[in-house]
């Protein structure tokens, strides 16, 4: 499903967290999408990869779907990528 | 066969084939030397660079699976994206593209997984489960095996004489058409719904695994409907794709 963004008009897709492992690679440097990720506001946890993420060619923002709370923001135009994580209160990632 | 967690950088490959579907989709086969194989469910992003230096990134869905340096998608072209119709209407063997993968450590199955499986595709997202069902079949597993596949119309419909093949004692599919269903079809055309679901997927008693893949509104809708229903929230899996 793809929604106008209203500021610009240009599409943002409301996908999942699986869009997001690529991305969160660059900066992790691993495949986080089975990592269970904990929401600080709710206090949900859950696989990384069901989460609602937001993508545009910009960027992407992680948010949690229980409570819609942002969980993490990652922008990578232009020189500086810089990431946020307001309401990611903590990540397990298991080893294979 | 081991697939490390740690994704590799962009790597180049080799368009090798392209094969039309339909009027909107293709199968492409692209050649990565130093592709580390994949796990079934994977996916890959998929970098394009136009001359002036813009660059598109999307996500690809992998149909195949296994250590092959040969990796394959099916991309249906979103009339209003930026890089499906590229891909198939103009990409040709000999061109050059960008991916990083595979990706993807949730929506994946693996042959020591014995649980009966319930696929749910809509449109292109057959792609993930189609790698699933090939895992299935090579590795001679006795895991049921079930696929519900939402297509507008069985033209629409990606790898429908492969899946036909395989049915069999382990392997059920189920075709759901929105707008129109073929002589014989058991229901008139209409989108998937709880009384589909409720009839055709594995029931929640038998515990299976899920999976949806699909446009983020087929997925929310299935998914919903199923936890409604009695399956367990934390055994349906769930991709969500938009328009690109």
């Amino acid at each position: 499903m793809t929604q106008p963004e209203p500021e610009t008009g240009r599409r943002v897709d409301r996908l999942d967290g699986n869009a997001a492992g690529g991305p969160l690679s660059e900066i992790f440097g691993v495949d986080l999408t089975d990592a269970i990720i904990e929401c600080r506001h709710c206090a949900r946890s859950c696989p990384l990869a069901e989460v609602v993420v937001e993508l545009d060619p910009d960027g992407l923002v992680m948010r949690c779907r229980g409570c819609e709370h942002q969980l993490l923001s990652y922008v990578w135009a232009g020189a500086v990528r810089r990431v946020r994580f307001p309401g990611l209160a903590g990540l397990e990632i298991s080893e294979d | 066969m081991p697939v490390a967690s740690r994704v590799s950088t962009w790597l180049v490959g080799t368009v090798s084939t392209v094969q039309p579907v339909n009027e909107h989709a293709r199968v492409i086969m692209i050649e990565v030397p130093d592709w580390p194989g994949s796990l079934p469910g994977q996916h890959l992003d998929l970098r394009l660079t136009a001359e002036d230096g813009y660059q598109a990134v999307r996500s690809y869905s992998i149909a195949s699976f296994g250590p092959a340096s040969r990796v394959e998608l099916a991309v249906d072209e979103f009339p209003e994206g930026e890089v499906s119709p590229y891909l198939v209407r103009e990409v040709r063997p000999g061109d050059l593209v960008e991916v990083r993968g595979p990706i993807g450590r949730y929506f994946v199955w693996s042959s020591d997984q014995s649980d009966p499986v319930q696929l749910i595709a809509g449109g292109s997202g057959i792609v993930p489960l189609m790698a699933i069902v090939r895992a299935h079949r090579a590795a001679g597993s006795a895991a049921p095996f079930r696929l519900i596949y939402s297509v507008r119309s069985r033209a629409d419909a990606l790898y429908a004489d492969e899946l036909e093949s395989l049915v069999d004692e382990h392997f059920g599919l189920e075709w759901v058409y929105t707008r129109r269903a073929p002589d014989g079809a058991p229901r008139r055309p209409r989108r998937i719904d709880a009384e589909i679901l409720a009839s055709v997927v594995i029931a929640p008693t038998e515990r299976p695994l899920v999976y949806v893949c699909g446009p983020t509104g087929f997925v929310e809708t299935v998914a919903g409907t199923l936890v409604a229903l009695g399956h367990e929230a934390d055994r349906v899996r769930t991709e969500r794709f938009g328009g690109a």
